[in-house]
């Protein structure tokens, strides 16, 4: 076996100056946690191992023990709340939207259960009123003329450069869901809700009809949207 | 204060399912499950609150922020975290809006350092009460993200990821905060521990 040479044993020795170096590091900037026993056993191992070796964090580990102490000492208060701040504050939340969201507006699965509940009630619901809603939820192209027209035509004028969709939410959503689903489409309501509950919403104009038809299809895939068709 | 090493970290542990419940009918709108989320976790909270803010009558207000945001955004917890934590993130990043707003706790001596360090508390010692003071008094020269590090950690006695979790940044930052701290935190220390040797007296 060959003799290592000065070369290799001297950079041996400043890899292992190094390594110490970064376990010192390390090991440092664990004392607190060290201190008040929070550490995974590994980095416990790893501090406790440094420890040993080191004087300067041994006596680092003693000053953080003491001011441990001395902030835990601190008296701690037993506050209980008072009946009328819970009071006042049951008084602000009342005075709040309703409060109901089983979805998530932007993203996130809403709870298979609560929304086979909404469904079921929707329907149930639909049924009652003896109305027939087309609920489009595959990808493919709709026909310019839905195969049920049951809706009241829009009552304002229909601008030619502002695609235009007819929606109806789910009942559970709330105006803050609203908002935030028209602010994502870039769209305003320019009608409704009518006594069915159908809102006609405004495009921007950029897009045209094949935005308008990306758009009805992301809209139909929400649970929170229970109708969505192009306007007249 | 724990010190025993052969423990598992805190956030190894399962966490109750009562809270976990608790907050899904909180989401639900019971507002029963609230009153007693509220009840639940109000002292811990308010501690925290006060000792990083100061003033009382800030702290009320502070607080009904938090629980107002625990209302409303409670169905967006995530089952993965603790509910403590997310909890306690809340209420960190409302205190850190407060001292922001209201700039930062008013001087020391204004301050009537017996409601700081609890109204109704017995404590009558005075070697403690020095202590104590002394103590705040160091503490107001960190930064607040600095300050919210060194009570979560030996106050409320939390990990360094949960930590992390809390104040909804890396764990280096955490730890960097944590060195600043304890660097502006020498002396103080240095000085008690001169104070309590008997050759100093």
């Amino acid at each position: 076996m060959r003799r290592p040479t000065r070369a290799s044993g001297f950079a041996s020795r400043a890899g292992a100056t190094l390594r110490g170096a970064l376990e010192h590091r390390r090991a440092e900037r664990l004392l607190p946690w060290h201190v008040n026993g929070t550490l995974a056993p590994v980095e416990r191992r790893l501090v406790e191992g440094h420890l040993e070796r080191c004087a300067a964090c041994r006596r680092q580990a003693a000053h953080q023990r003491r001011l441990a102490a001395l902030v835990a000492e601190r008296p701690r208060p037993s506050i209980a709340p008072h009946p009328a701040k819970l009071h006042a504050l049951e008084h602000r939340i009342e005075g709040m939207p309703p409060r109901r969201r089983p979805f998530h507006l932007l993203g996130g699965l809403p709870a298979p259960r609560t929304l086979w509940v909404l469904a079921a009630t929707q329907a149930v619901a639909l049924v009652l009123f003896g109305i027939v809603f087309v609920l489009e939820r595959s990808n493919a192209r709709t026909p310019a003329v839905a195969p049920y027209e049951t809706l009241t035509e829009p009552r304002s004028e229909s601008s030619s450069s502002e695609p235009r969709l007819r929606l109806v939410f789910a009942p559970a959503v709330t105006e803050e869901d609203m908002r935030e689903l028209l602010a994502m489409l870039d769209g305003r309501i320019v009608d409704g809700p009518t006594p069915l509950g159908v809102y006609t919403i405004a495009l921007p104009p950029a897009g045209g009809e094949e935005a308008l038809q990306s758009v009805l299809d992301r809209l139909r895939q929400r649970p929170e949207i229970v109708f969505a068709e192009p306007s007249r | 204060m724990r010190g025993e090493s052969d423990r598992e970290p805190r956030d190894r542990q399962e966490q109750p399912l009562d809270d976990v419940l608790l907050i899904e009918r909180v989401a639900d709108g019971d507002r029963t499950a609230f009153r007693e989320l509220y009840r639940t976790y109000y002292p811990r909270l308010f501690g925290y609150v006060l000792r990083m803010i100061g003033r009382p009558e800030v702290v009320e207000e502070v607080l009904d922020d938090v629980l107002m945001v625990v209302w409303r955004k409670a169905h967006r917890f995530e089952r993965r975290s603790r509910v403590s934590t997310w909890i306690f993130g809340i209420a960190y990043r409302q205190t850190l809006r407060a001292l922001r707003a209201r700039g930062r706790s008013p001087r020391f001596e204004e301050l009537d350092s017996e409601s700081v360090l609890a109204p109704d508390s017995p404590e009558r010692d005075a070697h403690r009460r020095q202590r104590a003071e002394r103590l705040e008094r160091a503490l107001r020269a960190l930064s607040p993200e600095q300050r919210a590090v060194v009570e979560l950690t030996y106050f409320e006695g939390l990990s360094y990821p949960e930590i992390a979790r809390i104040a909804g940044c890396p764990v280096g930052t955490v730890k960097s905060r944590m060195f600043h701290a304890r660097r502006k935190l020498r002396r103080l220390v240095a000085e008690l521990e001169n104070d309590e040797t008997p050759d100093s007296r």
